[in-house]
């Protein structure tokens, strides 16, 4: 029952977050000195007074502040976050357009960071000091320390342009036609329509954009999960767990994993949170049309209502993240649950 | 020893040697221990804090951690020696025939588990119980070792409990299989006085019952009176005593036994001061030539600082490690002339 209830508490701060995370985004933006009227409307339309009132009126920047904010507000729990004046489209619209394709990358190098991470670091615990944790040890230093642009274009070298191993950049080959749209997560939506090919294909184009993004997280995971291992092994209570009779993979698997997983899961988050930041230089790397390359070039052509949105909808995601690593807490230990 | 006598030993250690290697150098932490122990019998092992009472109780288990620690010696159970058995064979005997009561309550429990799940571990490992069996013999050891509420505390985890309640978490887990062997760290020192009667009289009931053998560590001279058939008294990592219970109460051998006795406050006497004995445990990595109680021995004469008395038999059951015995027995003064 603990958990249900420490859930239920975490939502309510969640709700309070994303309100907090929407005023300061909005309030920074309009203390950028830029004219909206101007950003927004079309020459013809800014002479036309009816025109310019008409959207001051919509968008309440007629009244003071704190009204805009509550306005702005207003049309966001509708939806509307108004026009991204690079791609003239709603920049809702927009968002679910490239989100997608993001949060498929995202998702898919946290699960490759998580897995391989976790089972790298014990392995590399378990045989401690052996050639296989050296070899291990290399590679997490080289996760961690190598900038991910650098580790993108050595890898599409490798294994696209001169191995010809992997596919090139994009979500599908260019030959074949998305699936159906369901979740807009191509991978699903593949599986979904019963597409086989299509899910393998879109697989593969997950892979290295996904091993790039995820590898500082990969390097980071494995290299706490082995320290964090080791040092439940040396406790009391793994003694005890000996005094049992247990033998060492349960030793390991009923008794330390949980415990050594604790501070693995901070970790998560933290990677989490790089990898959003890698998010735009991957996806401009790889031509991935996700929610990066749309930030980058809303930044670029000083697109403020797009360059908002991105920013709530980045938030939402960290607030979501750090919602789900809580939880992850709870349910890894008791000590949170019942506090 | 002869075969009949090895028959009739549930345990016998004899030359336990262990020692650490640290970065200051190696540390002898268990020099030339023999003890041995009958079914339903209880030993006593006293002595000062640092005297290698855990860490012999630890060899028996194996639970000494490799490295640092390193153990030699034979240690017969049941006529086989644990020493030469395989893991897998010493697996079958830890927390079913020899289990262990910690001397760490707040510790030696896993934060992340129930009680109840922990204390049934052995019982569905080594007893084949079902889940069920194994839930309703935990109640029981939960009601017998005194506490509460038992059906809730099943399913509390230990931070949600006090040290004396861990404390007796651990004394049910151990005695969950009806060890043959119980070995007891100072399975009392947490818990008040009515309950640390109450758990004494279950091991008491556990030894007549089943015909278990008990070795008790403890600081408590009360409790080795109430509860001990034998006493083996440690300093410095040695036996320097070991003696049946009356006999050693009535005529304490080794000068070291003699001044622990006097350290009991007795309320017949008029003043009830307590009796300590001057100076300090030497250090391992110090240890003076000859007997090591001799910088605080007051019977010390040139030969104890020397030479190092062994273990000397004064009788079928009395052992001291003493040069004054030895000159009884007209050991020490063929020594004497010699050194
Ligand atoms: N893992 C270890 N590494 C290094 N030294 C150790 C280790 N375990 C025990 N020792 C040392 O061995 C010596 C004997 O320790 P032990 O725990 O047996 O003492 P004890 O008689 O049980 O004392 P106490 O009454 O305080 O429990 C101590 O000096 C201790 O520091
Ligand atoms: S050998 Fe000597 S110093 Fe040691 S206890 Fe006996 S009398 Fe004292
Ligand atoms: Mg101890």
């Amino acid at each position: 029952m603990g958990l249900l209830k420490y859930t239920a508490r975490r939502l309510v701060f969640l709700a309070f977050l994303v309100i907090g995370v929407s005023l300061v985004v909005f309030v920074i933006s309009h203390s950028v000195p830029s004219d909206p009227v101007l950003a927004n409307l079309s020459q013809r339309n800014i002479d036309n007074q009816e025109m310019v009132d008409s959207f001051k009126a919509k968008w309440g920047l007629d009244k003071p502040m704190y009204t805009q904010y509550f306005i702005y507000v207003g049309n966001l729990v509708k939806g509307d976050m108004g026009t991204s004046i690079r791609t003239q489209r709603p920049v809702m619209d927009d968002l679910k357009k490239y989100f997608p394709a993001t949060i498929e990358l995202a998702i898919f190098s946290i699960i490759i960071a998580v897995f391989f991470g976790m089972l790298f670091g014990i392995i590399s615990a378990i045989k401690r000091n052996s050639a296989i944790d050296q070899i291990i040890r290399g590679i997490s230093v080289v996760g961690v320390s190598v900038p991910s642009f650098w580790l993108g274009l050595m890898f599409l070298l490798l294994f696209y342009v001169n191995l010809g191993i992997a596919p090139g950049p994009g979500r599908i080959s260019p030959y074949l036609a998305p699936p159906v749209a369901v979740t807009n997560l191509y991978v699903i939506d593949a599986l979904l329509a019963g597409d086989w090919s299509l899910a393998v294909d879109a697989l593969q184009h997950l892979l290295l954009p996904g091993l790039v993004l995820g590898s500082f997280t990969m390097g980071l995971i494995t290299r706490t999960t082995r320290s964090s291992l080791l040092e439940v092994m040396s406790l009391d209570f793994i003694r005890t767990a000996r005094a049992k009779g247990l033998t060492e993979k349960m030793i390991i698997m009923r008794h330390a994993l949980g415990n050594a997983l604790i501070p693995v899961v901070t970790v998560i988050g933290i990677g989490f949170g790089n990898l959003l930041g890698g998010m735009v230089l991957v996806e401009t790397i790889f031509a991935w049309p996700g929610i990066g390359q749309y930030a980058y070039k809303a930044a670029g052509n000083l697109d403020f209502p797009a360059i908002i949105g991105v920013s709530i909808l980045i938030s939402i995601n960290y607030v979501v993240i750090n919602l789900i690593v809580d939880l992850l807490y709870g349910i890894l230990d008791p000590r949170v649950r019942y506090n | 020893m002869s075969d009949d006598l090895l028959d009739k030993d549930l345990l016998r250690i004899s030359n336990l040697n262990v020692q650490f290697r640290t970065s200051e150098g190696v540390f002898k932490a268990v020099r030339d221990v023999s003890i041995s122990i009958r079914s339903g019998e209880t030993l006593g092992i006293v002595g000062e804090s640092g005297s290698g009472k855990s860490v012999t109780a630890l060899s028996i288990m194996n639970l000494i951690p490799n490295p640092p620690g390193e153990i030699k010696g034979d240690i017969f159970f049941n006529g086989q020696n644990l020493r030469e058995m395989s893991l897998e064979e010493v697996r079958k005997v830890r927390g079913n025939e020899i289990s262990m009561i910690f001397q760490e309550p707040m510790t030696s429990l896993n934060p992340i588990h129930t009680c109840g799940k922990q204390i049934m571990e052995p019982l569905l490992l080594h007893k084949g119980f079902t889940k069920h069996e194994a839930k309703a013999r935990t109640i029981e050891l939960l009601k017998m070792v005194g506490i509460p509420l038992p059906e809730q505390r099943f399913k509390e985890y230990p931070h949600q409990l006090s040290g004396g309640m861990r404390q007796r978490i651990m004394i049910a887990m151990a005695l969950a299989c009806r060890p043959k062997l119980l070995l007891a760290d100072e399975p009392t020192t947490a818990l008040d006085v009515t309950i640390q009667a109450q758990i004494l009289e279950l091991m008491k009931n556990l030894r007549n019952e089943i015909d278990s053998a008990i070795i008790m560590i403890t600081h408590d001279l009360g409790i080795i009176t109430e509860m001990c058939h034998s006493v083996a008294v440690m300093y410095a990592g040695q036996v320097v005593e070991s003696s049946p219970l009356k006999e050693l109460i009535r005529e304490p051998l080794h000068p070291y036994t003699e001044g622990l006795l006097r350290s009991i406050p007795t309320i017949t006497k008029e003043k009830q001061r307590l009796y300590t004995i001057d100076g300090t445990v030497p250090s391992p990595f110090n240890m003076p030539p000859g007997c090591s109680f001799q910088p605080r021995c007051k019977y010390s004469n040139a030969i104890c600082s020397e030479q190092t008395p062994d273990l000397i038999h004064v009788s079928e059951e009395r052992a001291v490690r003493c040069w004054r015995h030895a000159e009884n027995i007209g050991i020490g003064n063929r020594s004497v002339l010699h050194g």
